[in-house]
């Protein structure tokens, strides 16, 4: 630990350590620290678009904090904030000009929620908690675990809203015709963001129930 | 505490850095990406009228297709690419002096009329290819596509299930007169016998006005253009 760590302590809780390898843990990113709930609402309509943000988020917050922690200390502190931003700006264009030229068809899908990834309260509350004071390698592996954290309530929420919303999975007809044919509609509130919220805070729920020491900590 | 002089280079050197870090990977890429819009374009012109293979969509393309450019009284602008025509420019442009691109499809002495559109969602822009029979009046498929209309509603038009349901819709009236086709609001509608109705979307409202003005403003435009190649 050096100087600048002092001067900073992380804004949420001292478990950081427990987080970095453990994206299950009393410390999820979306449940927990309830940050990047916005895009966990808009892109979780299907399954495929919730996997592929949580890739670009993981990949995103990895290296922008790889990076930020790398020049930590040359960093005046009076402007961290938007070195921070252009090093998560920069490295989102990045992302986006790539899967452009080499995937074009997740680009034209992902459009709209590339530009989510810059404003994504995660990444820039990472940064400050966690790369403006620890070494490279440790931030890395908080990257991944915050990444991968938030990318599996993602794909859990995904999950069911596609399932009920529009009754398949990845693009798939999961639900029998014969379901239909005996009356089964798919339901359309699935398909808006409020029942993202529900699905969240029914996940919230029976985590903090399987977990008491929880209720406490926040 | 680093100086104000320290401050001040810093910024200035990290934002030069990152800048042309992005330049040069924009430039590099831009090749790369020019040559997936235009297959996406290709890809989605072939859609309106077959299954599209994305290994022989070139050739396919190039083989079947023939692209040509009228104005809006209908006659042919020899010197304009209808490929190269950008739609979200002419609509800005006084119609006399807009270029209609038209692709006409053949294979086997069958023809399809191919018609470029544009339009604004609800986020924004979106286009269609509408393919008519050679009786320039029944459609026989159409594409629509979008950019950010919303995932699992307005996003919806982009499905087969969507637009399957266009093809064999007419879009003159039995008197000759234009008519156009328009999605109805809301899904479940009785659409039997009706020729220039379509089942709409529940919660894409707005997003079917703006496939609806499309459908009619813009179409409507290629009536002149319908009416000389028939001739």
């Amino acid at each position: 630990m050096d100087q600048i760590a002092a001067e900073k302590e992380p804004y949420w809780s001292p478990k950081n350590k427990k987080l970095l390898t453990d994206p299950f843990s009393d410390d999820n990113p979306i449940t927990i620290q309830v940050l990047g709930v916005c895009s966990a609402l808009a892109v979780t309509t299907q399954l495929k678009t919730a996997m592929v943000m949580a890739v670009s988020v993981v990949v995103v917050l990895v290296f922008s904090n790889v990076i930020i922690s790398a020049m930590r200390n040359t960093i005046p502190s009076r402007i961290r904030m938007i070195v921070q931003l252009l090093v998560i700006a920069g490295l989102v264009i990045l992302v986006d000009q790539v899967l452009k030229a080499f995937a074009y068809d997740v680009s034209r899908q992902l459009s709209v929620y590339i530009g989510l990834i810059i404003t994504n309260c995660i990444i820039m509350g990472r940064l400050e908690a966690m790369a403006m004071s620890n070494k490279p390698s440790a931030s890395l592996l908080d990257g991944l675990g915050n990444g991968w954290g938030y990318g599996v309530i993602l794909i859990v929420v995904s999950f069911f809203r596609e399932l009920f919303g529009a009754g398949s999975l990845l693009g798939i007809q999961v639900v029998p015709d014969a379901l239909y044919e005996m009356g089964y509609e798919n339901n359309g509130i699935m398909l808006t963001s409020a029942a993202a919220m529900f699905i969240i805070g029914v996940i919230i729920w029976v985590q903090r129930a399987r977990n008491p020491k929880l209720i406490d900590a926040s | 505490m680093h100086s104000n002089s320290y401050t001040l280079r810093y910024a200035i050197f990290f934002t030069a850095f990152v800048a042309i870090l992005l330049a040069v990977a924009a430039s590099g890429l831009r090749p790369r990406q020019e040559r997936n819009i235009a297959q996406a374009k290709r890809a989605a012109i072939l859609q309106s009228v077959m299954e599209v293979d994305p290994v022989t969509l070139e050739n396919d393309y190039n083989s079947l297709i023939t692209e040509f450019v009228y104005s809006i009284e209908g006659s042919e602008r020899a010197d304009a690419i209808a490929f190269d025509v950008d739609l979200k420019k002419e609509m800005k442009a006084s119609d006399s002096e807009r270029n209609f691109p038209l692709y006409i499809y053949s294979k086997d002495g069958q023809t399809r009329y191919i018609i470029p559109l544009q339009g604004k969602g609800l986020w924004g822009p979106i286009s269609a290819f509408v393919a008519l029979d050679a009786d320039l009046n029944t459609i026989s498929g159409v594409v629509f596509e979008h950019e950010k209309e919303t995932p699992g509603l307005g996003a919806e038009i982009n499905t087969a299930e969507f637009q399957v349901q266009w093809q064999g819709k007419k879009i003159f009236g039995e008197a000759g007169n234009f008519i156009s086709v328009k999605a109805l609001k809301g899904s479940g509608n009785d659409i039997e016998g009706k020729p220039h109705e379509v089942d709409g979307l529940t919660g894409a409202t707005m997003t079917l006005n703006g496939v609806n003005t499309m459908m009619s403003d813009e179409l409507a435009r290629y009536e002149k253009i319908l009416t000389s190649i028939n001739s």
